[in-house]
């Protein structure tokens, strides 16, 4: 076990990992960051999207170690009250489904919206197709990632 | 515990999984019709308790009211998706005439009879779009009752008659002074002579009077899934929970002949191994450091001779010589579900398929294996307590009651005590339908005496995954130069989902309705039909995929209608209503029509059409494609669907799950395969089995048409018209016809070359 020092959500956390420890599990088993999933371990579908110094990143592909002396952003930590221009997009266009895509979706949407102000739909399905939704929600995420788009 | 003893053990799971004692003529067959004066049993303590309480009073097993006027409603079924915490809720509170914004909906277990779905035999199971469908009366009913035991409770504190009252939105109103009292404080009120009101077909809400039914009201779960905290399995943590995940057999009925671990040191010490009959187990207080020590243990298996055998492409290919073997014999399809097939004079289905003036064509289609894909991989947690008699389960499941029913069959105790949690399910897609996660954890904590949470990888649960099966259709037609069709004969040669899981629940000479539903054309006119299956058994997990057996047999059947119609030189589509014999497949098959701007031909795009219904449901889709023809890729470039699932309860929820299905079955018909070679599933994660990305996605247009006053079945309704409306539009656009799902580009280059 390692001890590291992480910055979560604008907090300064200790925690024991093992060596391989990925960002992932320990953001979600030692941490208690749930909002984070594991849908593939593989890098290939993106619902353990998060951001590190603002960039989104595939959670399970990266070690724990790694972010030390970074900063991570998770879906609980994208906004205070669940109120970011994107999760009110979501809840007004209804996207989610099962739902359990949709932390990786909002925290992918979120890297774009910060690269391109407003992204077009070519430019949307081109960012996003990083990330699957197995529910089939994809057509309502573009109408929600234009939607909030006008609001940022 | 003795591996033997696990064995028996698995093999009564299995009994029990299948059993779930709902009777073979329950399933599928609703009691239909609404139970007037029906009473549901109140609350024993509700109505013994005495005067002026400030405690909630429960109306019945569905639903709860608490002084402050909050309307607490049960969800006793598996949230995956499809809306039914919030569309079962918004019907009852719409007889109650409840305020809408005081209701919370309390996801319950299995706990009382009330939930059970008559579909399946009076036990709760979220499965086959039949929730909404099926306990549409009763919750009604539910709602209905506590509405008029609150306007008798306001007629006795106000010694008025009942007659003289009505409700709105929360109150109970006296129609000529307009003196009004609250839900809330009436549940405050003496007790004393509360009756049990029965309810009459009469006070039941007319379809006008209804004020959120059909209103889009938003979905409950929704803000939840937006900012993390909703709780799938995945992230149920219990207190001295141990993680397990399980190094599983690659075949279905393997077994562990010996394993060797090369872990060392600390790990070797932090981590506990059990032997099951079906893999290996490795337990740790620390997940990640069991998905790290599993992969220094390797396991040598005992593999089924049997199944070893098993090549799924050669096997399909076999099936498909079955299917057109006139000597092999197959189950003749149920009665009950298919009056068709006895339609026409005895022998005339043959004699038409032999009159030299009928014009005659067959054709043979095939599907193969595909994944369910669901996003969240399988997982479950379990405490057994020290009894070893009792148990408590967090499960994302579809297979409520058979939770209980499968972990009281490892525990040799009553379902009575297992109680199951049911949390919200990363997808189901009729995967979660069936409980193996749940006996990993049941067995594992069993053993261990701790909470145990299991959890499968990607990995785990593709290559553990229970597919739809191989199928090969076979259809023989007779028909005259209008296109009336005289006979129609189905053969689907196919593996059995429910020989696989639930044996009980086939028919007597194995009839399989997974395997089956759609091989009856019962919307078109159709002089004399029948169907049948020869079921084959490769030793294979099995399990019902969205659409159920409408995936495969309607593909067959909507590109032979097509067949026919480009035989005869009709246009597929007038073909197609001119041999609709319900108003409702015209209706939708009118406003397909009309959406798709059907019969336009575009450069290198070109449109095909299918029809299917689905439980009482019906639904035609329209394809618009273009095919690179080089790299055999073909594009849905626009899809266009009219449905009618009779009542909309939620109509965006509506447009959602059809856009979902469409989508769903336009990656199973382009590119999704399992394979097996020598039993054993060659593909492992998104990587080689590729399901639909954004970049892929069509414009999709719906229209709902409402063509009844209650609801039918939605979630599968998108799926079954996706396959037949592409491959139409592929013969439209090259004339050539794709019988094979999926229709890779390899495929579809060597098919266009030819
Ligand atoms: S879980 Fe990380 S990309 Fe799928
Ligand atoms: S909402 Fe279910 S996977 Fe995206």
């Amino acid at each position: 076990m390692n001890s590291i020092n992480v910055k979560v959500n604008g907090k300064f956390k200790k925690v024991e990992v093992i060596e391989e420890a990925t960002l992932l599990w320990t953001l979600r088993e030692k941490l208690g960051l749930k909002g984070t999933k594991f849908g593939c371990g593989a890098g290939l579908c993106g619902a353990c999207t998060v951001h590190v110094n603002g960039k989104p990143v595939r959670s399970c592909q990266i070690s724990a170690e790694s972010i030390v002396g970074k900063s991570v952003t998770t879906i609980e930590g994208l906004s205070k009250l669940g109120d970011h221009p994107l999760q009110k997009a979501w809840v007004q266009e209804q996207v989610p489904q099962c739902g359990y895509c949709q932390s990786g979706q909002i925290m992918r949407a979120a890297g774009l919206l910060k690269k391109t102000k407003s992204p077009s739909r070519k430019e949307i399905v081109a960012y996003m197709s990083t990330n699957i939704c197995r529910c089939g929600t994809y057509n309502r995420i573009i109408s929600a990632i234009t939607a909030a788009a006008k609001e940022v | 515990m003795s591996i033997k003893d696990m064995k028996t053990n698995y093999n009564e799971i299995k009994e029990f999984a299948a059993l779930s004692n709902a009777s073979r003529r329950n399933f599928l067959i609703g009691s239909g019709g609404l139970v007037v004066g029906l009473t549901l049993p109140f609350n024993k303590l509700a109505l013994a308790t005495g005067d002026g309480i400030k405690a909630s009073q429960q109306m019945n097993a569905w639903v709860t009211i608490d002084p402050s006027g909050l309307v607490t409603i049960a969800s006793p079924n598996a949230e995956m998706g499809q809306g039914t915490m919030t569309a079962m809720p918004l019907i009852l509170a719409e007889e109650l005439d409840a305020d809408w914004s005081k209701v919370v909906v309390k996801q319950v277990g299995p706990t009382s009879k009330e939930y059970g779905n008559p579909f399946f035999g009076g036990i709760v199971h979220t499965v086959a779009s039949l929730t909404t469908a099926a306990l549409f009366d009763k919750v009604r009913l539910a709602g209905a009752q506590a509405r008029l035991f609150l306007l008798e409770r306001a007629a006795k504190h106000w010694k008025i008659p009942v007659s003289q009252l009505k409700t709105d939105t929360g109150f109970v109103i006296h129609k000529t002074s307009n003196k009004r009292i609250s839900y809330g404080e009436l549940v405050t009120l003496s007790r004393e002579g509360d009756k049990i009101p029965v309810v009459k077909k009469s006070d039941l809400k007319k379809t006008n009077q209804y004020k959120l039914i059909g209103k889009n009201v938003p979905r409950v779960d929704i803000p939840i899934k937006v900012d993390g905290t909703a709780e799938f399995g995945m992230d149920v943590v219990v207190p001295g929970m141990v993680h397990a995940s399980i190094i599983r057999a690659p075949m279905h009925g393997a077994t562990v002949k010996s394993f060797q671990n090369d872990n060392k040191g600390e790990i070797a010490k932090a981590i506990k191994l059990i032997k099951l009959p079906y893999g290996v187990a490795v337990l740790a207080k620390d997940l990640e450091l069991v998905l790290s020590a599993r992969k220094n243990i390797e396991v040598i298996w005992n593999f089924p001779k049997a199944g070893r055998k098993y090549n799924s492409e050669t096997a399909l290919k076999e099936y498909v010589k079955i299917s057109e073997d006139k000597n092999v014999k197959g189950v003749t399809w149920w009665k009950p579900y298919f009056p068709q097939a006895i339609k026409g004079k005895k022998g005339y289905l043959q004699s038409a398929l032999s009159d030299s003036k009928l014009t005659k064509l067959s054709a043979t289609y095939q599907t193969e294996h595909t994944y369910h894909g669901q996003m969240e991989p399988m997982n479950a947690t379990a405490l057994v307590d020290k009894s070893g008699k009792k148990a408590e389960i967090w499960a994302p499941t579809q297979a409520i009651s058979v939770t209980t029913f499968a972990a009281a069959g490892i525990l040799k105790t009553s379902p009575q005590n297992i109680k199951v949690n049911t949390t919200f399910l990363g997808g189901g897609f009729g995967r979660r339908a069936q409980v193996d996660y749940v006996v990993d954890a049941v067995l594992l904590s069993k053993i261990t005496k701790q909470p145990i949470k299991v959890v499968w990888t990607r990995e785990d649960d593709v290559v553990g995954g229970a597919f739809k099966p191989n199928s090969a259709m076979h259809i023989d037609a007779a028909f005259d130069s209008k296109g009336k069709i005289e006979a129609w004969s189905h053969r689907t040669v196919s593996e059995s989902p429910l020989k696989f899981y639930a044996p009980k629940l086939l028919g007597k000479k194995g009839e399989d309705i997974l395997v089956m539903s759609g091989a009856e054309q019962l919307q078109y006119n159709i002089s004399a039909q029948s169907a049948d299956h020869v079921i084959q058994d490769n030793g294979t997990r099995l399990a019902p995929w969205r659409g159920i057996g409408h995936g495969q047999n309607k593909f067959a059947s909507e590109c032979f209608m097509d067949e026919i119609a480009v035989s005869l030189k009709l246009d597929p589509a007038s073909f197609r209503l001119n041999s609709a014999n319900n108003p409702r497949t015209k209706a939708v098959l009118e406003k397909v029509i009309k959406m798709s701007g059907w019969g336009k031909k575009k450069n290198g795009v070109a449109q095909g059409i299918a029809y299917s219904d689905y439980n009482g449901s019906h639904s035609a889709g329209v394809a618009e494609i273009s095919l690179d023809r080089k790299s055999g890729k073909i594009k849905v470039e626009k899809y266009f669907i009219a449905i009618d699932a009779g009542l909309a309860i939620l109509p965006d929820n509506i447009l959602a799950q059809i856009e979902g299905a469409v989508i769903y079955g336009i990656s199973a018909a382009l590119t999704e395969k399992i394979t097996h070679k020598e039993g054993i599933v060659e593909q492992s994660n998104f990587h080689d089995y590729e399901v639909m990305r954004m970049s892929e996605v069509p414009e999709i247009s719906i229209e709902i048409i409402e063509g009844a006053d209650r609801p039918s079945s939605v979630g599968e309704l998108g799926l079954p018209t996706v396959g037949p409306a592409i491959s139409n539009a592929l013969f439209q656009l090259t004339g050539k016809r794709a019988r094979t799902l999926p229709m890779t580009q390899d495929f579809i280059k060597e098919l266009i070359m030819v």
